[in-house]
C-alpha cells in the first residue's frame, strides 16, 4: 500500500495540469464548436515565452508569468478566433479540425523561426522554492507539487463561480446551447466567443508554464502529448462537467504514475504504455460511452438558419482544363521521366523517388478524406506496418520488396480494418482522436517490438530485382517507384469513377439518406479505410526500399498529422493533389536544407516547409478544394477570359458558358458542363 | 397482423421527460394508401422514425411482410423494399441528379463491388441508365440529369427524393410531409407523380402530411395522432368527420362544444385545410 501511495503522489500534480488543459479545451469546444488541437501548441508557446523572459532576459518570475500566461496566451487565443475560427463557424467539423491541426504543427515551427531551435533544458518553475520538500510520515511532497494542486483547485473553483454567478458566465452557458439564439437575444455571440477563447487560452498557458518543469525541458512534442492526455481527461468528464473533468485529469495522472511504478523497468510496456495510457483510456471511453460521442457533436439547434457551408467537393471542372491536361500531361510526364533518367543528378533522382513514395502514402488520404469524408491521424502508422512487413520479409525470408510491398499493403489494410471496426462507430472528431490514439500506441508499443519495427535499429529493405534486371541503381529504382505510383493512382481513379466512388460520395453527402436507399454505410467505410490503409502500407514499403532501411522514427505519429495537412493544402479531392503534396514536400525540404549555416539566424529557415504547408492548410477555410485545384481553376478562368476577348464569335459563346460554370460552382452549371453518361459526379480529372 | 405489409405494434418512445409516443400501433396493408396526420408535435415524425429504425423505440415492435424487423439496420430495412423521403431534404450534396438515381438503383440491386470498379466494369449498366432515365422522366427532372443537387429548387429536390425512393421499386413508399415548403403547383406535380408510381408499381403508401387536400386525394385510410396517441383511425371521410379529430386539429375543444356556429365553420374549414 505504501509503495502504491509513493507512486501515486507524483501523479496528482500532473493530473491537475491535464485537468486545467482539459477544462480549457471543453470550454472552447462547447462555446465555439472548435475542438482546438492547437491548445498543445499554445501551451508550448506560453512555456517558451516564460522560459525566454525569465532565463534569457533575466526578468523576475512574476513578470515572465504575467507576460506568458496573462498577456501572450489569451492574445493568441483571441487572435485565432478573430482571424480564423470566427469565420468557419458554420463549416463542417472536418474543416475546423484541419485548421486546428495546421495550427498544432504550424505554431511550434513559427516559434522555431522566431526564437531558434536551441534545446531549452531545466525551465524555471513559476513557483518560488519549488524544490522544497515536505515530509508526511514516510511520504514526501515537493512544494511545487502542492502549489500546482492548489492553483488548479482555485482556478477550477473560480471558473465554476464564474459560470454560475456572473453575467458573462450566463452568456457562455447560453452560447453552449445556441450561439444563434444568443445573438437573437441581443447579445454578441462573437464577444462571448472571443472571451471564452481568451479564457481557455489562459488555461492552456497556465498549464504549459506549470508543466514545463515536470518535463525538465521546453519541447513542443511534450505538449502535443499533453494535449491528448487533456482530451482523455475531458472525455472522462463527458465534455461537460468541470468537477468530473478535474477528477478525470487527476485519475489519468495517477494512473500513469502508478502504471510506471509497477511495470517492469525498461520493458516496452513501461516505456511505451506510459505515454500511450491516456490514449488507451480515451479509446475505451469513446467505445463504451455512447453518450460521449453525442456530446462530441456540437450542433446549434438553429444551425438550419445559417447559410450552408461551402461545398467540400470541387464540383465542376472546366472541360477545357481536362483537354489541356490530356495533351499536357503525357508531355510533362515524358519530359519528367527522361530528365530523371538522364541529366538530373542522381542525388536529386533519389529525392524525387522519395517524393514518389510519399505520393503513394498521400493517396491514402485522397481516398479516406477526399472520397470517404473521414479523417485519420494514423496514416503514417499504416505506412509503418507496410514498411516493417516488407523489411521483416526481406530480412528473414529474403523476399523481394515487390512481394514485400504487396504483403505489407495487405497487412496494413488488415490493421486498417481492425482499427476501423471500432473507430467507425465514432466518426468526425471522435474518429480523429481514436486514430491519433492508435498512432501513439503503434509508435510507443508496437513498433519498438523486435518482430515488427525492431526499435531504434529498424529494418533493412534492399532494393529488388526482377529476374536479371536489378533495380538497385537510383535511376532504375526511380522507374520502379514511378510504376508503383502509377498503379496506385489508377486504382484510386478507377474506384472513384466506379460505383464505389459514387457510394462514397453519397455517404459524404448524407449518411442518413445513403442508408435509406439501402447502402450499408458501415461496410463502405470499412472498405474505404482498408483501401486507404493498404495504399499507405504500399507507400511505406516503397519508401523503406528507397531509403534502404527504416526505423519507427520514420513513421512517427507526428508525420500522420503532417500528412493530413500536406494533402489538404494541395488538394484532397484529386490524385494530382496527393502527388503534388508528395513532390512538393521532399523538394521543398531539400531546397531548404541548402540554406547556409552562416549567419546563424538564416539556419532558422531550414525545416520550415511544414510551416508553409500549415499556412496553406489554413487556406482550406477559403478553398476547400485545395490550393492546386484552386489555382488551376483560377488560371483557366483567366485564360478563358483572355481568349474570349481575342477569340472569334463562336469562341466567345463557348467561353462565356464555361466561365459561368466556373464562377459559380454551385448554381447554373448544367448548361456549361456536358457530361458523358455515366461519368463520375465527383471532381473529375485523373 | 398477418395480412399487413407493414405494421408497428405498441410503439412507445420518450425523450428525457417528454413522452413522444405512447403504445401506438399502425398498419399498412399491401397496396394500401394510409395517411398519418396530427398537429405539430403530435409525434408523427417520431413514429415514422421508429418504424424506419432511425430512432430506436423504447418498447414495441415493427413488422414487415410478416417478419419482425426491429433488429434490422436502416439499410437492411430499405433493402426489404421500403423507400422514403424526408421532411427536411436529405440529398447527396455534391452529386448530380442522375447519380442520385444510379446509386439508389444499385444499392437495391447488386451493390457496388470494388473489384468490378478496378476492372472498369463497375459502372452503371445500360439497364440501370435506362431505368434512371425513365424515373427522371416520371418525376419531370429529365432536363436536370447532370445538374448538381445544390442547384435544384426545393420542389425539384423533393421530386428527386421521390425519384430516388421509387427507383428501387419499393413495396412501401413512406413520405414525410412531402408538401412542406412547396407551392400549390409543385404539390400538384408531386401528387401526380405519387399516383403514377402507385398505379405502375402497386406500392403501398404511408403519408405523413399536414395538407389535408393532398391527404384526401391520395389516401384511403387515415390515422390521427395527438400527444403521442392515436385518437382515430378508419376510412378517410369517416375520420375527417370525427369530432375528436377536428378538436385536436383545430385546438378549440371547449368553444366547439359550446358554440355550434363555430363548430360549423370549422367543419367547413376542414376542407380548406
Amino acid at each position: 500500500m505504501s509503495t502504491f501511495i509513493t507512486y501515486l503522489i507524483p501523479g496528482v500534480p500532473v493530473g491537475c495540469v491535464y485537468a486545467l488543459m482539459a477544462v480549457g479545451l471543453v470550454l472552447c469546444y462547447k462555446t465555439s464548436g472548435v475542438f482546438n488541437l492547437a491548445f498543445g501548441a499554445q501551451a508550448y508557446v506560453s512555456a517558451l515565452v516564460f522560459y525566454l523572459t525569465v532565463e534569457s532576459l533575466g526578468w523576475p518570475i512574476w513578470a515572465g508569468a504575467l507576460v506568458a500566461i496573462v498577456l501572450v496566451s489569451p492574445a493568441i487565443g483571441v487572435g485565432l478566433d478573430r482571424l480564423l475560427f470566427r469565420h468557419i463557424r458554420a463549416a463542417p467539423s472536418l474543416v475546423k479540425l484541419v485548421v486546428a491541426l495546421a495550427l498544432l504543427i504550424g505554431i511550434p515551427t513559427t516559434m522555431k523561426l522566431l526564437f531558434g531551435s536551441a534545446t531549452r533544458l531545466n525551465p524555471p518553475s513559476i513557483i518560488a522554492n519549488a524544490n522544497v520538500v515536505y515530509h508526511f510520515g514516510s511520504y514526501y511532497v515537493s512544494r511545487g507539487d502542492v502549489v500546482t494542486v492548489l492553483v488548479t483547485l482555485v482556478v477550477v473553483a473560480a471558473l465554476g463561480i464564474l459560470f454560475r454567478y456572473s453575467e458573462i458566465g450566463l452568456h457562455m452557458r447560453a452560447a453552449v446551447e445556441s450561439p444563434r439564439m444568443l445573438q437573437l437575444s441581443g447579445i454578441s455571440a462573437e464577444r462571448v466567443g472571443a472571451f471564452s477563447w481568451g479564457l481557455s487560452s489562459f488555461l492552456a498557458g497556465l498549464a504549459g508554464v506549470l508543466l514545463a518543469p515536470l518535463f525538465s525541458r521546453v519541447s513542443s512534442l511534450d505538449f502535443t502529448t499533453l494535449l491528448v492526455s487533456a482530451i482523455a481527461a475531458a472525455a472522462l468528464g463527458s465534455l461537460t462537467s468541470l468537477p468530473l473533468t478535474l477528477v478525470g485529469g487527476i485519475v489519468l495522472g495517477i494512473g500513469q504514475a502508478v502504471l510506471t511504478g509497477y511495470l517492469p523497468l525498461n520493458s516496452v510496456l513501461a516505456t511505451g504504455l506510459r505515454p500511450a495510457f491516456p490514449f488507451v483510456v480515451l479509446v475505451v471511453l469513446l467505445l463504451v460511452m455512447p453518450g460521449l460521442r453525442g456530446a462530441m457533436e456540437v450542433t446549434d439547434p438553429l444551425s438550419g438558419c445559417d447559410p450552408p457551408p461551402p461545398p467540400l467537393a470541387a464540383s465542376v471542372r472546366d472541360p477545357r482544363l481536362d483537354r489541356v491536361a490530356r495533351i499536357g500531361f503525357p508531355i510533362f510526364l515524358a519530359v519528367f521521366v527522361i530528365s530523371a533518367l538522364t541529366w538530373v543528378p542522381s542525388f536529386w533522382v533519389f529525392i524525387l523517388t522519395q517524393g514518389l513514395a510519399f505520393s503513394i502514402m498521400f493517396l491514402s488520404i485522397t481516398v479516406l478524406t477526399g472520397m470517404g469524408g473521414q479523417i485519420s491521424l494514423c496514416q503514417a502508422a499504416f505506412a509503418g506496418f507496410g514498411a516493417f512487413t516488407a523489411g521483416q520479409l526481406a530480412m528473414h525470408l529474403g523476399l523481394s520488396v515487390i512481394v514485400g510491398a504487396l504483403v505489407g499493403g495487405v497487412i496494413a489494410a488488415a490493421v486498417g480494418v481492425l482499427v476501423a471496426i471500432p473507430a467507425l462507430r465514432l466518426g468526425g472528431i471522435a474518429l480523429a482522436l481514436a486514430t491519433l490514439a492508435f498512432s501513439l500506441l503503434a509508435d510507443n508499443v508496437l513498433f519498438p517490438l523486435g518482430w515488427l519495427g525492431n526499435g531504434a535499429t529498424g529494418v533493412t529493405v534492399p532494393r529488388p530485382a526482377i529476374g536479371p534486371i536489378s533495380f538497385a541503381g537510383t535511376r532504375a529504382f526511380f522507374l520502379l517507384a514511378l510504376v508503383a505510383l502509377a498503379i496506385c493512382s489508377t486504382i484510386v481513379i478507377m474506384v472513384r469513377r466506379g460505383m464505389t466512388g459514387r457510394y462514397l460520395a453519397a455517404i459524404r453527402g448524407s449518411e442518413l439518406a445513403a442508408s435509406t436507399v439501402g447502402i450499408n454505410v458501415a461496410k463502405q467505410k470499412v472498405i474505404v479505410f482498408a483501401l486507404s490503409a493498404g495504399l499507405a502500407g504500399v507507400g511505406g514499403a516503397v519508401y523503406a526500399s528507397t531509403q534502404g532501411s527504416v526505423s519507427p522514427t520514420d513513421f512517427n505519429y507526428f508525420f500522420s498529422l503532417v500528412f493530413v495537412v500536406l494533402v489538404v493544402t494541395t488538394g484532397v479531392k484529386t490524385v494530382e493533389g496527393a502527388i503534388n503534396a508528395g513532390m512538393a514536400y521532399v523538394i521543398l525540404a531539400q531546397l531548404l536544407s541548402y540554406i547556409p549555416d552562416h549567419p546563424a539566424w538564416l539556419q532558422r529557415f531550414s525545416g520550415i516547409e511544414i510551416l508553409l504547408f500549415a499556412l496553406g492548410a489554413l487556406g482550406y477555410v477559403i478553398h476547400p478544394e485545395g490550393v492546386v485545384e484552386f489555382q488551376k481553376r483560377f488560371w483557366t478562368e483567366r485564360i478563358a477570359r483572355m481568349l474570349d476577348r481575342f477569340g472569334s464569335e463562336e469562341g466567345e459563346a463557348e467561353g462565356k458558358d464555361a466561365s459561368d460554370g466556373l464562377g459559380s460552382p454551385v448554381a447554373g452549371m448544367f448548361p456549361a458542363v456536358p457530361r458523358a453518361p455515366g461519368g463520375s459526379g465527383d471532381a473529375g480529372g485523373w | 397482423m398477418v395480412d399487413a405489409l407493414f405494421a408497428g405494434e405498441q410503439l412507445s418512445k420518450r425523450f428525457g421527460g417528454v413522452v413522444a409516443l405512447t403504445e401506438t400501433s399502425l398498419e399498412v396493408r399491401s397496396a394500401e394508401a394510409v395517411g398519418l396526420v396530427g398537429p405539430n408535435g403530435a409525434g408523427k415524425t417520431t413514429l415514422f422514425n421508429c418504424l424506419l429504425g432511425v430512432v430506436r423505440p423504447d418498447s414495441g415492435s415493427v413488422y414487415f411482410d410478416g417478419r419482425r424487423i426491429d433488429g434490422l439496420k436502416l439499410h437492411q430495412r430499405a433493402r426489404l423494399g421500403i423507400g422514403r423521403t424526408f421532411q427536411r431534404l436529405e440529398l447527396f450534396s455534391g452529386m448530380t441528379v442522375l447519380d442520385h438515381l444510379l446509386v439508389a438503383k444499385r444499392a437495391r440491386g447488386s451493390g457496388a463491388r470494388m473489384w468490378r470498379d478496378l476492372l472498369g466494369i463497375g459502372g452503371p449498366s445500360r439497364e440501370e441508365m435506362d431505368d434512371a432515365d425513365r424515373v427522371l422522366e416520371l418525376v419531370g427532372l429529365s432536363g436536370y440529369a447532370h445538374s448538381m443537387v445544390e442547384s435544384l429548387s426545393l420542389g425539384h429536390g423533393r421530386l428527386l427524393e421521390l425519384g430516388r425512393a421509387i427507383i428501387g421499386r419499393p413495396r412501401l413508399l413512406m413520405l414525410d410531409e412531402p408538401s412542406s415548403g412547396l407551392d400549390s403547383a409543385e404539390t400538384a406535380v408531386l401528387v401526380d407523380v405519387v399516383r403514377k408510381v402507385r398505379a405502375e408499381t402497386g406500392a403501398a403508401l404511408l403519408l405523413v402530411e399536414h395538407d389535408l387536400d393532398m391527404v384526401s386525394v391520395l389516401v384511403d385510410r387515415l390515422y390521427v395522432l395527438d400527444f403521442g396517441k392515436l385518437i382515430a383511425d378508419g376510412p378517410i371521410d369517416q375520420v375527417l368527420a370525427d369530432e375528436a379529430v377536428r378538436t385536436a386539429y383545430l385546438g378549440t375543444a371547449s368553444v366547439a362544444g359550446e358554440n355550434s356556429a363555430v363548430a360549423g365553420a370549422e367543419a367547413a374549414g376542414v376542407d380548406e385545410l
